[in-house]
């Protein structure tokens, strides 16, 4: 029969190796948390450093800024000399376009006031004479149904009538082509406002591209920020795992240690047994 | 010493008609002084006018008096046509008188509806187988025996593109000539000549640039700068030697050529102006058939016809009775107007004076050396229109009171009433004004068919010593185909039939340096001439 501390002192040992086993599991559990904590936080320091941070372009035309969410802000516009040329341009294509579209009395009145206008002295002048002809032929203040008036009236009424004729002819073609003219005009003030319109985009098109420019020149910036940070986390992981192995070692070591000192702690047991026996068969022993 | 008994002799007495300008003394004794109810006989001797005898033997009312007359055709029918005032209604009627030739009726042509004649003393035209009045308010039209507005009918009024231009033909003088319609006057006023189409009342001028007919040749002569005197105002208008006579009040334009369409090239036009002498009422011209007789404020005158001359001659035809007929013109024109009517049966111009009663008679049968006709004149004649029907040969009288139309016909006025034929000599001084003259014998050679009429001899001496007396005598007309030469009081009688010629013989008495002659009967069924008057006297010594 084995003796009471041979007996007691594998257990002692064993609680003392479970103990310590305990502890050790705990400290690498421990080690374990830590490192999660740290591969947490280095994470999180990954995620910081590699976060995209945003980039700015600046140029004569303006500054381009594109935030850390990747809001853009283009931070330059429309050109509006150009706009406002535009918008005047198709203002006035838009009143050609109208004119274009008018009715073609009107003008063709006024075309036909102004040519009777330019030719009303000479045909007064012929009628005062006819008129005065008519007098002194003792014709004047005659009017019959077949003439109007007489019937050399009559030839200066158609004098009056054929110049009108050809003034209104005139005029109508004259008002058709200015409205033609009008809707070419319309047309090319159209075209102009269209074209000054894309001219007005181009600072943006152009601060744009240099925003192309500025994206290349982020995306390196990156590439070294991805980069740094890959190293960051390897030799942070390397780290934590280096720790993780060294604790397991050293746990392994702690359980290899401890299963033998539980090893040896029974040979202490029984040891001490013996000493004990030794000791309490002693006199002195008081018990 | 006696004195030898010089002799006279009045040869056609008064057949010059009266001359009331020339010095009266030593004037051409063939003149007169009065010829009162006178006429130039067709034997060129001064004679009674015919009388005034009632036309109608019944008519729509009796008191209805006629101030204007006409002669149409209606649809082929001839119409004669009064115009007539009915006192009793004080109303104006056109009347158309039936049977002229015959036994004359007349009736009342009913007016269109709603329609009122402003005035009887219209003109009535015959035009376009029509008969057409004008001045009486709008115009009418008589068409198959009924008067209807002519713009009631398929009418053009006057317009042009600007709308119409007279709205209401109330024109107040018109003529019918060369086929078309001339007129003027009323809301279209009187410097403007509105002529009618070819032969249609109904359309007139269209200056509209599409003219709604395309045979309508209607126009406007507007006269305004045609004047000679700078204005004027139409009133009158007549067709004449191929011209178109514009009577202004004060002057005459003539236009020539109005034949065709007027406003045609070589059309219408103004020939020739005359100022200073016009038209003095609507009615107051006539045509002989040679002249254009008008009455201006003159006295008559005539525009002559012309072929080679351009210029239309004037003529005074009452030159002889210039002043007296210039104040009696004056004072008609005022009283109611002066109208002109030619009588060709017995070549008799009468310028009648309405509301004067009186009316001065112009032979025209052959004019003096001057020019001039041999006038006499009516006083007291109620005439106040006239008109001559070539078809009966009558000379229709419109009176203003006593019966509605009259004929001159007969030798009684209105039935039964005489009236006196007088006749005064010039102022005689038998060729020696400065001698005393002792009137011994007057002898009166008279035409008449008057039994038992008393008549009037005067003799009237003018001078330092006025003296005038008349005598008595009895005409005696004698048996029909009378012939003696043995005749009662001294006489010889010859002639045949009603009408005798008798010389009466009658003393004269008193002197005096110069001497008028008169002769006085009263005219009663039967002619009265003066034939001849011999006045036989002393010439005493010289005062």
């Amino acid at each position: 029969m084995a003796g009471f501390w041979e007996s007691i002192a594998p257990g002692v040992a064993g609680a003392g190796a479970a103990y310590m086993g305990y502890d050790m599991a705990k400290k690498l559990g421990q080690t374990g948390e830590d490192a999660a904590a740290q591969m947490g936080a280095l994470a999180g320091q990954l995620q910081e450093d590699t976060a995209f941070k945003g980039y700015g372009v600046t140029t004569g035309l303006g500054t381009s800024t594109v935030n850390a969410d990747g809001s853009t802000n283009l931070g330059v516009g429309q050109d509006q000399g150009f706009a406002n040329a535009s918008g005047s341009m198709l203002g006035m294509a838009g009143q050609a376009a109208q004119n274009a579209m008018m009715d073609t009395g009107a003008r063709e009145q006024e075309i036909y006031n102004r040519a009777m206008a330019m030719q009303n002295p000479m045909l007064d002048s012929q009628q005062a004479a006819q008129q005065a002809n008519e007098y002194a032929m003792g014709r004047g203040g005659v009017r019959g149904s077949q003439f109007g008036g007489t019937a050399e009236d009559a030839a200066m009424a158609r004098a009056r009538a054929q110049a009108s004729n050809e003034a209104s002819f005139s005029a109508m073609g004259q008002a058709q082509n200015e409205m033609m003219n009008q809707g070419q005009l319309s047309s090319m003030f159209g075209q102009q406002a269209g074209d000054m319109y894309g001219q007005s985009f181009m600072p943006m098109q152009q601060q744009m591209a240099m925003m192309g420019l500025g994206q290349g020149n982020a995306g390196m910036a990156q590439s070294g920020q991805f980069t740094g940070a890959g190293y960051a986390a390897q030799l942070g992981l390397g780290g934590m795992q280096s720790q993780i192995n060294a604790e397991k070692a050293a746990t392994e070591l702690y359980g290899n240690m401890f299963g033998s000192i539980m090893n040896n702690a029974s040979d202490i047991g029984a040891g001490m047994d013996s000493a004990y026996d030794t000791i309490s068969n002693q006199s002195w022993w008081p018990f | 010493m006696a004195q030898p008994q010089q002799n006279i002799t009045l040869s056609a007495p008064g057949y010059f008609g009266l001359n009331l300008e020339d010095a009266p003394i030593d004037l051409d004794q063939r003149y007169a002084l009065q010829a009162d109810n006178a006429v130039i006989d067709s034997f060129g001797r001064l004679g009674a006018r015919k009388g005034f005898a009632s036309l109608l033997a019944s008519s729509p009312y009796a008191d209805g008096q006629a101030l204007s007359f006409g002669r149409v055709t209606d649809n082929g029918t001839v119409r004669y046509l009064a115009g007539v005032y009915v006192p009793s209604l004080d109303e104006n009627q056109i009347w158309e008188i039936q049977n002229l030739s015959t036994t004359a009726t007349a009736t009342a042509i009913p007016l269109p509806a709603a329609y009122t004649l402003s005035t009887a003393n219209v003109q009535i035209l015959d035009f376009a187988d029509n008969g057409i009045i004008v001045g009486g308010g709008e115009m009418l039209i008589l068409d198959n025996g009924s008067l209807n507005v002519v713009s009631d009918g398929p009418i053009i009024l006057p317009q042009d593109d600007t709308g119409t231009i007279l709205a209401t033909l109330d024109f107040t003088t018109a003529a019918a000539a060369y086929g078309r319609i001339w007129a003027t006057g009323g809301t279209g006023g009187d410097e403007t000549i509105y002529y009618s189409s070819l032969l249609n009342p109904y359309q007139w001028y269209d200056g509209k640039a599409v003219p709604t007919s395309n045979f309508n040749t209607g126009g406007i002569i507007d006269v305004n700068e045609a004047w000679p005197l700078g204005r004027d105002r139409i009133v009158g208008i007549a067709g004449h030697n191929n011209n178109l006579v514009v009577f202004g009040r004060n002057s005459i334009l003539v236009y020539g050529n109005p034949q065709g369409d007027p406003a045609a090239v070589g059309g219408i036009y103004l020939a020739d102006t005359i100022k200073n002498i016009g038209l003095v009422d609507r009615d107051a011209r006539v045509s002989d058939g040679r002249d254009l007789l008008f009455v201006d404020d003159t006295g008559v005158r005539s525009l002559g016809r012309t072929v080679q001359e351009q210029s239309a001659q004037i003529g005074d035809l009452t030159r002889t009775v210039r002043t007296q007929i210039q104040q009696a013109i004056k004072s008609s024109l005022i009283a109611g107007g002066v109208e002109l009517a030619f009588e060709p049966t017995n070549s008799l111009l009468l310028v009648i004076l309405r509301g004067s009663n009186d009316v001065w008679v112009c032979d025209t049968r052959m004019p003096m050396q001057d020019g001039s006709f041999r006038i006499t004149r009516w006083p007291g004649a109620p005439i106040a229109s006239a008109f001559y029907d070539d078809v009966s040969e009558k000379l229709l009288l419109g009176c203003a009171s006593t019966t509605p139309i009259a004929e001159y016909a007969g030798n009684q006025d209105f039935g039964g009433q005489s009236f006196n034929f007088q006749y005064v000599s010039p102022v005689l001084s038998f060729g020696d004004p400065v001698r005393t003259k002792f009137l011994k014998q007057i002898d009166y050679t008279v035409v008449s068919g008057l039994t038992g009429a008393t008549c009037e001899g005067s003799w009237e001496y003018i001078g330092t010593r006025a003296y005038e007396k008349t005598k008595f005598f009895t005409l005696d007309g004698g048996d029909a185909n009378f012939y003696d030469t043995d005749a009662k009081y001294g006489t010889a009688s010859y002639g045949t039939g009603p009408n005798v010629i008798k010389t009466y013989r009658l003393n004269a008495d008193a002197s005096g340096e110069n001497v008028i002659v008169k002769f006085r009967a009263t005219i009663n069924n039967s002619i009265c001439s003066l034939q001849q008057m011999n006045i036989q006297a002393l010439l005493g010594r010289i005062n």
